[in-house]
């Protein structure tokens, strides 16, 4: 793994709606990710992690911030270059349902992505290709004439990540992939994307709210709360060490499927507050057990607590005392 | 404390669908009992027949399925007598449902009526059981938002459905379903549409509403950590039929038919030890769910098992007990 950043993202804001009272979706996040690493985005509804994936990959449009992909600007791309640019930035979407085309066959959804990029030209070709990614997401080169309503959750899912994996991207963004999935099929897709990535030695950007998932799944966390980074750090770190008091709420309201661990943990109270009028300093503070008046009056820095952990909390040091001691 | 009875007791329930391609049978034989201010879990994927099973017990499927009920589901009221729910007319069963029979749905937005305040509806139904007029009615509407932990409930009475976040609108349907102090609440998926951190404080609340009330839970869900930290016992659905139940500590240790055990296997918070590395692979169930037009002639499970043997392509087990207080429904556990 080479420790240059294949994506980088610096001070990203993505604001909807009238510029005097802007929903802040996105405030303020940086973050990289080295080639080849899968990088988890984790957080609630509304804390911006969709909004994150989409913009990286200009899907929407920025309101500030710069995404570099290999050191480059992707806002300051031409239509036609961003265009190109595409076959190697792909998404895999979270409703297998919504996201193919019920009208068209699955030959010709992948035979679409292909021919966008001009890539596998000439139909001999363009079939064998499309015959080898069924086949790379287990299914069988026949399903190519079929149409997505003659498939399962899980079989779609696999269309989805055929469409992404065809024009040979290097990134992924897969935007919670496994939501709208069973459980016993959700394994299976999770083993899927864990043999391509090794395979095709991807980079992905995976965004979820299960953390059992971003456990097995990911190199290493950023855990996001209305729009801001609470805290980064490697999987095995984050979960044996959770520093910020977001972070460690979250890991402890997630039930685990094991009824001998007795459940301790008092539950976060209230809401998330409206992103339109976002708490002063700490986003987090109206709903942080250890909030004291400081942390109303500026917005926390995310600063190094170990190598490679950062976390943006007033009071970190009551949490890395706890740690030390 | 009346007796020792369950509060419910549901044998052989049976509920088929015509359709044009023919009969789907969604629950086959499906029994088992709720014990006073107990909690039995229905667990099963999409398809397993959970939800029809909570549908059929309160006679809420829609008329236009012409759904073929069979079985008995014997409730035993808050005066002591035994009833069918599935026999009963239709006025008594009105009487009952909303009333000592509650239940919440997973999306909270679609079950609240948009155009009545949250208050209105939750004075509707103690008018309608409890005959309190409008003020009264109005008054202790009040008092089930504060039951639920509503900030300011004097205020959010006034306000509509759509002018709460989901966490709120779930206490509403909560305070809705605890307004006539059911004996028996059936929760169907009532966290699914919520974050994890909301969850939590909505499980809490169930659990708190339970011990102070003495309620009976039914509680429908797929997530197995829910299951492991909310349920005494257990009910497995696959394909319309129960394939284990248990009491929730052993079903977590040893679970009996494969179907349990691959569906607790390919958790991936189950796969990682902490201290050890990440398995390669997770375990994996194999294919998909059988189309229930087609069912395999044997075990519904079969197709997808990797305990497979000949007999098992026979004939569709029957539940068999593994120990006095657990069965399942495979032909590797008769033997024991």
């Amino acid at each position: 793994m080479s420790n240059i950043p294949l994506i980088e993202v610096r001070h990203l804001k993505k604001h909807f709606g009238s510029s005097a009272r802007p929903v802040r979706a996105v405030d303020d996040v940086s973050f990289s990710i080295r080639p080849g690493e899968t990088l988890g985005l984790v957080g609630e509804s509304g804390s911006g992690k969709s909004t994150i994936g989409r913009t990286v990959l200009r899907l929407i449009e920025r309101t500030a911030g710069e995404v570099l992909y290999r050191g480059e600007d992707l806002a300051g791309l031409s239509a036609e270059r961003m265009r190109k640019m595409r076959s190697k930035l792909q998404i895999i979407f979270q409703d297998p349902y919504a996201s193919l085309n019920p009208k068209m066959r699955i030959g010709a959804i992948l035979a679409e992505a292909l021919a966008t990029h001009g890539l596998h030209q000439g139909r001999g070709q363009r079939d064998r290709r499309i015959a080898e990614l069924l086949e790379t997401v287990g299914l069988r080169a026949e399903h190519a004439k079929r149409f997505p309503h003659e498939f399962s959750g899980g079989q779609r899912q696999r269309i989805g990540v055929a469409r992404a994996l065809a024009v040979e991207p290097e990134f992924i963004v897969a935007d919670e992939p496994l939501s709208a999935l069973d459980v016993s099929i959700q394994s299976q897709v999770i083993n899927l994307l864990a043999d391509l990535r090794e395979r095709l030695s991807l980079t992905m950007l995976f965004i979820s709210h299960d953390l059992d998932v971003v456990e097995y799944l990911c190199d290493r966390v950023v855990v996001l709360y209305l729009g801001k980074v609470m805290e980064v750090a490697s999987t095995a770190e984050l979960f044996a060490r959770p520093m910020h008091p977001y972070t460690q709420a979250l890991l402890a309201a997630s039930p685990k499927p094991d009824p001998t661990i007795a459940v301790t943990h008092v539950p976060l109270k209230g809401d998330i507050p409206s992103p339109i009028a976002p708490p002063s300093g700490c986003v987090f503070r109206t709903r942080c057990p250890h909030a004291i008046d400081a942390c109303a009056q500026a917005v926390p820095a995310l600063d190094d607590v170990a190598s490679g952990h950062q976390v943006a909390c007033t009071r970190k040091e009551l949490f890395m005392m706890k740690v030390a001691a | 404390m009346t007796s020792e009875l369950p509060r419910l007791v549901v044998q052989g329930l049976s509920t088929s669908f015509p359709t044009e391609d023919g009969l789907v049978r969604s629950v086959a034989d499906v029994g088992f009992s709720i014990a006073p201010g107990k909690t039995t879990a229905l667990v099963g994927e999409s398809g397993s027949g959970k939800s029809v099973t909570s549908l059929t017990l309160m006679r809420l499927l829609p008329r236009t399925a012409n759904a073929q009920v069979s079985g008995r589901a014997e409730f035993g009221t808050r005066d002591g007598r035994r009833v069918d729910l599935l026999q009963l007319p239709d006025e008594a069963m009105r009487a009952l449902r909303g009333n000592e029979l509650a239940m919440i749905f997973q999306e909270p937005m679609t079950s609240l009526n948009p155009v009545f305040s949250v208050g209105e509806q939750i004075a509707e139904s103690v008018r309608l059981h409890k005959g309190l007029g409008r003020a009264a009615a109005l008054a202790h509407a009040k008092r089930m938002l504060d039951l639920v932990e509503i900030p300011a409930a004097a205020q959010r009475l006034h306000e509509y459905p759509h002018q709460l976040s989901g966490g709120m609108r779930q206490r509403v349907m909560i305070a809705l379903a605890m307004a006539c102090d059911p004996t028996l609440l059936i929760a169907d998926e009532p966290t699914t549409a919520l974050d994890v951190t909301i969850q939590a404080q909505i499980l809490v609340l169930m659990r708190r509403l339970q011990a102070e009330t003495g309620m009976s839970i039914l509680f429908i869900t797929h997530n197995l950590g829910v299951v492991a930290h909310h349920a005494d016992d257990v009910v497995v659905m696959y394909a319309g039929r129960v394939v284990e139940h248990a009491p929730v500590r052993p079903l977590f240790a040893t679970p009996g038919h494969p179907y349990t055990q691959g569906l607790l296997a390919c958790l991936p918070g189950k796969a990682h030890v902490s201290g050890m590395p990440r398995p390669k692979r997770l375990f994996a169930i194999r294919g998909q769910v059988s189309s229930p037009l087609n069912p395999p002639p044997g075990c519904a499970f079969e197709p997808r098992c990797d305990q497979a043997q000949e007999r098992c392509r026979q004939a569709m087990p029957a539940l068999v007990d593994m120990t006095p207080s657990r069965q399942a429904r495979c032909v590797l556990r008769s033997a024991a």
